[in-house]
């Protein structure tokens, strides 16, 4: 009992990297940035008044009462399309200020806002990636995601307790735990995903028909392997991220799950956001030697090698000389 | 540690809380419409606490897939696509199309689809929306010789100005 309770003191109190959450953000506005210049070309069809879906139909269609484009645009007393622009100016710069970790918290409530607002103006239109998107926005509200790697940090600022920044890094890990195990035990629910029917089905549909996969029909083990993969990565998450002997290979598998997902099923958006969530929440915690490797880096670690370089240098010119 | 640094930890507890009870479909337990779980769904709404995740489970269904067929007023027919300049333009469109297997959205959000086509199609004058749905085989059938069909489901007709 003594035991259990000292390894959750430990969890929830010991110090962790401090720069996982200065990843967290980088990585996290990096990608929403990346994601509105891929989206911008179709904004108006998305977003837009008159777009795909026009704001009263997704109005009438829509059970969130979050606020809308539509919303905006009554406040400000501007018309619609003048709206949709504040909306995505704000929501770019306060991306690229999130990124950049300058006056990090404020940028990432307009962040996280003007994200709201947009998906819920297009909520016929969102899918997975755009949860996600928003989940970690959110968490750039409520955790200290510029207390490292930002310009912020930089200043002079009250320093956030080590445990602070333990429980939210495990915040993040959690919540990847939950939704992993709650995938994992809800697709080990279908028969699809014993039988290795989910990922035929999956990649033979014609929006996700990528590649030709006729010749798995040949060979059922694969798919039936991919699918076992998926379960197995999925449900025993929580435990094989936190394993020490295995966390390294349960990274790498979840990585590569989404990255497949992003090549093979062409959901690059959400592949991708998927796999650098993970990254930045288990990078440091998997691989130690990362966070050593960039202190070795820093213009201090840097200093003695100069001193020994100049010396050498010294030593040669006298030589000449 | 400071007060507030114990709510802190209280306030994630909570929010984590909220995370599983609504990743275990919470929201369908006894189909709860109190006050108390609208003000819940509603903060869950706003920190993303509030999701089920069931991706691809617990299997992957049929695939649904609009047609849109326009007549100009001289009777000629043209298949039309919907198609975007982004890549993620047509995941974005099947999921609005996903809608459509709904009944209660189906009539109003075909009218919508209806009256884009129309709108980039100028000379149109009247459309079909036809939805069909992509039925693929088990490995077994396809292995004996079963191949992706594409089955009708249901169709709405519009004129322009009429709808």
């Amino acid at each position: 009992m003594k035991n259990i309770i000292s390894n959750i003191n430990s969890y929830f109190f010991q110090p962790v990297p401090k720069q996982t959450l200065g990843i967290f953000r980088i990585l996290v506005s990096s990608f929403a940035i990346v994601q509105l210049v891929v989206l911008l070309p179709d904004w108006m069809w998305l977003y837009g008044p008159k777009g795909l879906v026009p704001w009263n139909i997704s109005d009438m269609l829509s059970t969130n009462a979050a606020p809308s484009i539509a919303n905006i645009a009554t406040a400000l007393t501007i018309d619609d399309i003048t709206a949709v622009y504040v909306v995505t100016i704000a929501y770019a710069i306060s991306l690229a200020s999130l990124l950049l970790g300058y006056k990090t918290r404020p940028m990432a409530i307009v962040a996280w806002l003007m994200h709201m607002v947009i998906n819920t103006t297009g909520n016929l239109t969102a899918y997975g990636v755009e949860t996600f998107a928003h989940i970690s926005l959110f968490y750039c509200v409520v955790l200290p995601v510029g207390s490292s790697l930002s310009l912020d940090s930089r200043k002079k600022s009250p320093r956030i307790p080590a445990y602070l920044i333990t429980l939210s890094v495990r915040v993040i890990q959690l919540h990847l735990c939950i939704m992993y195990l709650a995938c994992g035990i809800e697709k080990a629910m279908g028969a699809q995903w014993w039988s290795g029917e989910a990922i035929w089905m999956a990649m033979q549909q014609d929006q996700f028909h990528n590649i030709n996969i006729d010749w798995m029909a040949r060979y059922p083990f694969v798919p039936k392997i991919l699918c076992w993969g998926t379960l197995l990565l999925e449900t025993f998450y929580p435990i094989g991220i936190y394993h020490a002997k295995t966390k390294k290979f349960w990274l790498a598998g979840i990585v590569s799950m989404h990255l497949g997902i992003a090549l093979f099923l062409g959901l690059h958006l959400f592949g991708t956001l998927m796999a650098l969530i993970n990254i930045s929440a288990f990078s440091l915690h998997c691989f130690p030697a990362l966070l050593k490797a960039g202190r070795q880096n820093t213009p201090a670690s840097r200093a003695p090698r100069r001193t020994v370089l100049s010396k050498l240098l010294s030593g040669l010119a006298y030589q000449r000389a | 540690m400071p007060l507030k640094h114990k709510i802190y930890y209280a306030l994630a507890a909570l929010h984590l809380v909220m995370v599983m009870l609504f990743a275990g479909h919470f929201a369908e337990w006894n189909k709860m419409n109190t006050k108390v779980f609208s003000a819940i769904s509603n903060v869950g709404k706003y920190t993303g606490s509030n999701n089920i995740f069931s991706f691809f489970a617990p299997g992957v269904y049929d695939q649904p897939y609009v047609v849109y067929t326009v007549k100009d007023t001289l009777g000629t027919e043209k298949i039309i696509d919907i198609t975007g300049r982004c890549a993620d333009f047509t995941n974005r469109l099947n999921n609005i199309y996903g809608y459509l297997t709904l009944p209660e959205a189906r009539s109003v959000l075909s009218a919508s689809l209806a009256q884009t086509v129309l709108n980039i199609q100028p000379s149109a004058s009247q459309i079909r929306v036809a939805m069909v749905v992509q039925k693929i085989p088990s490995i077994q059938d396809y292995n004996n010789g079963k191949r992706v069909q594409w089955q009708y489901w249901f169709h709405n007709d519009f004129q322009k100005g009429n709808h």
